[in-house]
């Protein structure tokens, strides 16, 4: 059961913005820093940051949408950037995507069946009408009628639209499948029945999910395994009951003591100074430092990786909570 | 605050319906577009029918009848210096001068739309290439190049032609790139990479349809100079050679004669004009439908104060009106705001009353389409008209009812007694003015003092919104800032009058966690001690907690449960509230199941008969469907909106 | 700023390098043998190499380039053999009026046709919105050499309160009150077309502007109409009416072509046309380069003009 189907090795994703007309000050902005991940088949990974933090790079890496500027990402054990043209359609029905704004990932001047019928054309060797028969099927997966194949995506509401995303998703059968803050942009009550389809989906069809949130109560609720990312790093890794119960990173800690909770009205919350710095001007030591609570002079001088395996939840820090 | 045009524009009735119209339909409803269509309808005709129609031989001189005026027998418009018929040459001038535009509009539209959508699209260095050499044509005036390359081909139809198509290839490839550009990195761009489809699959079947209302809008603004400028390339000697005429080069000839024989310019000009009128219009009539932003009916100018019902308009005598309760700082009543787009009413704010305490905190919670904005927004005249309308109510603050009040009246309230911070502070700040002053502005409105003293209230202002290096930062433009301090501003701003109300649209519900802790921090603090009133309007339970002493929950329109925050969020009475609390994970309670409203809200131009959430709650039966529930009070301070709370049975 | 300023006049370089090549390369598409062109049809084939030599059209394609911008540098634009004198010296002498003109036509329709995009926008459906929108509508969908003919016809003819044509008059001209006189037909019919476009862009600008968020945060405040409209969302349309301003410019300088040959106005269109006709190439040459420098530098000031307004513009 625990078999590996993704692992990602010291990837790193650094932007070059060229500042100058002449190029002379090159401006780096390291998006993903250092990250190692391991995914096993079947698993829920939920990727968890605030905006800035490099989740949403790291999966568009995850799906060849953005290669990294070093570092290696292995899908069932083939480095993904050794995929050729011909191999593509083989690894493209293997791995998908669900974006976050449902309706901006449809194209507008598209209907329904359309829009599912492309992947099938394209991924698979399906015949005019083992198409027409998967879209049918598919529709009932989602939860959607039928006759709204017909449709074009500004007839829909955002949950909607996002179900024919999901839909897309699992067209062509993949195993694996990276969603991009597929419920940020839904109403509360949407978001349930988002939830909840994508729960059932993986149980039906055995699927592996990398979920990438901002929502902390969302991803505990949802996955396994949780890594928080700060400013393009991993800073902690582990089971999430374990993480969600005791974060040994100071940025956790306070992280899940922010979320304000129906009911509780919190006092005095430990609360983060500051805000991040920019990410082109990074400190040279942990990149926390400046707004943790805890730092000495080690965490300004030096960077702390995650630690050994046996800990648990990992954490990047050199005096773990 | 975008909330108040998202309104739920889908049902299941209407889906499918809701824009209304078909782009044919809408085309058609603008009366000036239709006359567009009809003048360059009849201009193509004819010139179409040209061969076909009884006319003299358009290059037959005869000198005996020279220079003839218009409504001389035989010949209707005239002749010309050499008694050719003028009617004759002027449709067969038409003809030329149309098939020379549309040809190279064509010419223009194709060669300049490749450029665009292939630069759009790869972007990087091809981008770059392609469109470092466009630019280099725009270096040129406009005429110029053309003139430059007519001089070098030679003066001629054909060359003239291909001079203007050449000069316009520019405008296509510039604006099809922008569009390409935004849309090629739209999510459904990559979805397609995600299908597995080729570049060239991508690019012919998902960006060119996306792309072609550009195109098709370049046409029509362009499709008008190109004869303009070819007539006029003819005009002076360089288009058209004779014997062969367009419209251009009849003028030029006839200019020699203007002062003796003025119909042979000024008709062909008049023509020329004509035609080029009619294909504007219609092109105006076409970019309306094609343009995105106009469908939605977006380009209407907001007035200053939301429309109200002409029976609430307030004659001075009435506008006092008594207090109902001392207890209150504002007090709304059966408030409805509703929004006319088209022949739908939209009933976005649907008889909403409340009570705002002095020192209290109150939260208005709801999704998308509740309501709860337009709420806040109605307070002071806010809601954009068109299309929103203030339909009954009052609103009383300090004995004035507002509803009806002047623009004057709210004038001198907003920003100063009752003030708003917005949702998104980047897009609701100037981006042409520093953060200083624009708090600056907002003193300077509602304060008499010197400059001197307003700059130290702004920086006071800044410090006690906890920006660090207020003095530096208040030199700060928004796009600067980071989304906190940007929120911080916004903060500021409202309160630098010392209000006695802020009225908070979802403040932090564009920011990160950790920074949203900070700001409601912020805001408690200040508020409690201010003893301001607070109106906090938000979609987040877990906020409720932080800031709210009571509570007010909307769906659809209406307020369907209010009472203290603690006792609505643990004790939810209506099915609505309970759902919405039940349907959200918690945060340290990761096995809780989260349990889905089945269903969507229901458009709030459609609403049912009876109770607007019956369709997706557990508890309804037939009655709920029948008739209006109104909302009860079960003990002091607590009321809900519900039958089976109404019958006292829970 | 100012490194702003110096960057965008580096940048200048390689947009005049552009414009040098464009000009070389549509003159060399010229047909035929420009040593055969001077030279006539009864030239010896040894004249004709000699020339060839002297014009160093022996030479390949790109040398020649170099050595023509090498003397476009030096001032020498050649000499146009209709006029017997130096290009440079004609063109000069002509490019003070075509400015005059040009400049005149852009300072009006900058100023119409803000005002009345401001107008037509803010009495959205009123009757100065119907009334200016269908003026602007008459001012894109005029041909402009038409209108100056008919505001001939009716201003000089018939009603004798314009001079017909040229600068100045004949007799005792000459002074500032004669050139304004002279100047105010062809002006305005140069500025009618600009004015529309730049009014029609305005007003859409404006409309769209107004929907804008920050607008509802001004009134929020609780700030005048005016000073919403005008501190607040005028300023933010201009950012993106000022670029059009500058293409504009061209579009005018462009239909000066027209004007100075309806008013017989001594500027460089005027020139441009009869060199066409007349196949003095080295003056179209000459005329169309420094014309296109003029409106570069034109737009170079339009572009600081932007940034001096926008903040968030960097290059």
């Amino acid at each position: 059961m625990n078999r590996e189907i993704l692992s990602l090795n010291n990837v790193n994703r650094a932007f070059v913005t060229r500042k100058s007309l002449f190029g002379k000050t090159k401006l780096v902005i390291n998006a993903v820093n250092q990250v190692d991940l391991i995914v096993n088949k079947g698993q829920t990974v939920g990727i968890v940051g605030e905006s800035g933090c490099g989740k949403s790079t790291l999966a568009r890496m995850i799906v060849l949408l953005d290669q990294p500027t070093e570092g290696s990402i292995l899908f069932q054990g083939k480095e993904l950037s050794s995929i050729e043209k011909k191999e593509m359609k083989q690894f493209r029905s293997k791995v998908q995507f669900v974006f976050q704004d449902p309706l901006s990932s449809l194209n507008p001047r598209k209907t329904i069946r359309q829009i599912l019928e492309t992947p099938l054309r394209h991924l698979t060797d399906m015949t005019k009408q083992e198409r027409a028969d998967r879209v049918d099927e598919l529709m009932t997966l989602v939860n959607l009628r039928p006759e709204f194949l017909e449709r074009y995506p500004h007839q829909f509401s955002g949950g909607q639209s996002q179900r024919i995303g999901i839909a897309r998703s699992i067209a062509a059968n993949p195993e694996m499948i990276v969603l991009d803050e597929p419920v940020s942009a839904l109403d509360v009550s949407v978001q349930a029945q988002v939830l909840n389809l994508l729960r059932e989906l993986k149980e039906r069809l055995n699927l592996t999910y990398i979920f990438i949130s901002h929502d902390l109560a969302v991803v505990e609720n949802v996955c396994d395994v949780v890594a928080v990312m700060y400013l393009g790093r991993i800073v902690e890794y582990g089971p999430r009951k374990k993480l969600f119960a005791n974060p040994r990173h100071p940025y956790t800690h306070i992280l899940l003591s922010s979320v304000p909770v129906p009911g509780k009205q919190e006092e005095d919350r430990p609360g983060l100074k500051g805000e991040p710095p920019s990410p082109s001007a990074m400190p040279p030591g942990c990149p926390f430092e400046p707004r943790c609570p805890h730092g000495v002079d080690r965490c300004k001088k030096e960077k702390p990786i995650l630690d050994n395996v046996d800990a648990d939840p990992r954490a990047a820090c050199f005096f773990p909570l | 605050m975008s909330e108040q045009l998202t309104i739920e524009t889908h049902s299941k009735k209407k889906a499918g319906k809701t824009y209304g119209l078909s782009s044919w339909q809408r085309l058609r409803r603008n009366h000036l577009t239709v006359v567009g269509l009809g003048i360059v309808s009849l201009f193509c005709l004819i010139s179409l029918l040209a061969p076909l129609l009884p006319l003299p031989d358009p290059d037959a001189t005869n000198l005996a009848q020279r220079l003839l005026p218009p409504l001389s027998p035989g010949h209707f418009l005239g002749t010309d210096q050499l008694g050719r018929d003028m009617l004759s040459r002027l449709i067969w001038g038409t003809r030329v001068s149309l098939s020379v535009g549309i040809i190279a509009t064509l010419i223009a539209s194709v060669v300049g739309s490749l450029f665009g959508i292939i630069a759009g699209y790869y972007g990087g260095r091809l981008d770059n290439l392609l469109m470092r050499s466009i630019d280099m044509l725009m270096a040129f005036p406009y005429m110029l190049l053309a003139l430059a390359i007519v001089a070098a081909l030679g003066p001629g139809l054909m060359n003239a032609l291909f001079a203007i198509a050449i000069v316009n290839i520019p405008f296509f490839a510039r604006n099809v790139r922008g569009v390409a550009v935004s849309q090629a990195r739209s999510d459904y761009i990559e979805a397609a990479r995600l299908n597995g489809q080729s570049d060239s699959n991508i690019l012919f079947t998902e960006l060119l349809p996306n792309v072609m209302p550009v195109i098709i809008i370049t046409i029509s603004t362009t499709v008008g100079w190109m004869i303009l400028e070819t007539a006029g390339l003819s005009f002076l000697g360089l288009g058209a050679q004779p014997p062969q005429a367009d419209l251009g080069s009849m003028l030029g000839e006839g200019r020699k004669m203007i002062i003796t024989a003025p119909h042979e310019a000024t008709l062909p000009g008049l023509v020329i004009l004509i035609l080029v009128i009619g294909i504007n219009l219609l092109g105006d009539g076409l970019r309306d439908v094609l343009d995105p932003r106009l469908k939605s009916g977006t380009l209407v100018r907001p007035k200053a104060r939301t429309a109200v019902d002409p029976a609430l308009e307030a004659k001075p005598e009435e506008k006092q009106i008594t207090a109902g309760n001392k207890e209150s700082v504002l007090r709304v009543n059966e408030l409805r705001t509703y929004f006319n787009m088209g022949n739908e009413i939209y009933k976005a704010v649907n008889n909403v009353s409340f009570n705002l305490i002095p020192g209290e905190s109150l939260g208005i919670v709801g999704e998308s389409g509740s309501g709860k904005s337009v709420t806040a927004l109605s307070l002071m005249g806010l809601v954009a008209t068109p299309p929103g309308i203030i339909k009954s109510g009052s609103i009383c603050y300090n004995g004035k009812n507002l509803v009806g009040a002047s623009l004057e009246t709210l004038q001198k309230l907003r920003g100063n007694r009752i003030t708003y911070v917005f949702q998104d502070p980047l897009t609701t700040l100037n981006p042409l003015l520093t953060v200083g002053d624009q708090i600056a502005e907002t003193l300077k409105r509602h304060q008499t003092c010197s400059g001197r003293k307003i700059k130290d209230r702004m920086i006071e202002l800044l410090k006690q919104v906890q920006i660090p290096n207020a003095e530096d930062r208040a030199k700060a433009y928004p796009h600067e800032l980071s989304g906190g301090m940007r929120q911080r501003v916004g903060i500021a701003m409202a309160l630098a009058n010392d209000p006695e109300i802020i009225i908070a649209d979802e403040p932090t519900t564009a920011l990160d966690v950790t920074i949203q802790a900070q700001v409601l921090g912020l805001i408690n603090n200040l508020r409690k001690e201010r003893g301001l009133s607070l109106l906090f309007i938000t979609h987040d339970f877990g906020v409720v907690s932080e800031v709210c002493d009571r509570v007010m929950v909307m769906y659809a329109g209406k307020v369907v449960e209010a009472g203290t925050a603690q006792a609505v969020i643990n004790s939810p009475l209506h099915p609505y509230t309970r759902r919405l609390i039940d349907c959200v994970p918690r945060l340290g309670k990761p096995d809780k199941v989260i349990h889905a409203i089945k269903g969507l809200a229901p458009a709030v131009n459609d609403l049912p008969e009876g109770c607007a959430f019956a369709d997706r709650c557990d508890y309804a039966r037939a009655e709920c469907q029948q008739q209006q529930i109104t909302i009860t009070e079960t003990e002091p301070g607590r009321s809900v909106r519900c039958i089976r709370v109404s019958k006292g049975e829970i | 700023m100012v490194g702003y300023f110096l960057k965008r006049l580096a940048m200048l370089i390689p947009v005049l390098l552009g414009i040098s090549v464009i000009v070389f390369f549509i003159m060399a598409l010229i047909p035929g043998d420009p040593a055969q062109a001077i030279l006539g049809s009864y030239a010896t084939a040894e004249n004709l190499a000699n020339l060839r030599a002297d014009l160093g059209l022996d030479k390949p394609v790109f040398q020649r380039y170099f050595i023509w911008l090498g003397n476009l540098l030096q001032g020498d634009f050649g000499s146009s053999y209709t006029l017997n004198r130096p290009v440079i010296d004609e063109v000069l002498d002509r490019l003070g009026p075509t400015l005059l003109l040009a400049g005149t036509a852009l300072v009006l329709c900058s100023i119409f046709g803000l005002l009345i995009g401001v107008i037509t926008a803010v009495k959205q459906y009123g009757w100065q919105d119907r009334f200016f929108t269908l003026i602007a509508l008459l001012g894109i969908s005029t041909p402009s050499f038409w209108l100056g003919l008919v505001l001939i016809l009716a201003f000089a003819v018939k009603l004798n309160w314009f001079p017909v044509s040229g600068m100045f008059a004949v007799y005792g001209g000459g002074d500032l009150p004669d050139l304004l006189y002279h100047l105010a037909l062809p002006a305005l019919t140069l500025a009618a077309v600009a004015t529309g476009v730049i009014a029609r862009l305005t007003r859409s600008g404006m409309l769209e502007i107004l929907r804008q968020d920050f607008v509802l945060t001004a009134r929020a405040k609780g700030l005048s109409e005016r000073k919403v409209i005008w501190h607040h969302a005028f300023k933010n349309a201009l950012v993106n009416i000022v670029p059009v301003i500058g293409i504009q410019a061209g579009f005018v300088i462009g239909g000066a072509v027209y004007i100075e040959t309806v008013f017989q106005w001594p500027g460089i269109g005027r020139m441009l046309v009869t060199a066409i006709t007349t196949r003095d190439i080295l003056l179209v040459q000459g005329g169309v380069l420094v014309v296109a420098t003029c409106y570069v530098v034109f737009n170079l000031v339009a572009d600081m003009v932007q940034h001096l307004l926008d903040p968030r513009i960097s290059i």
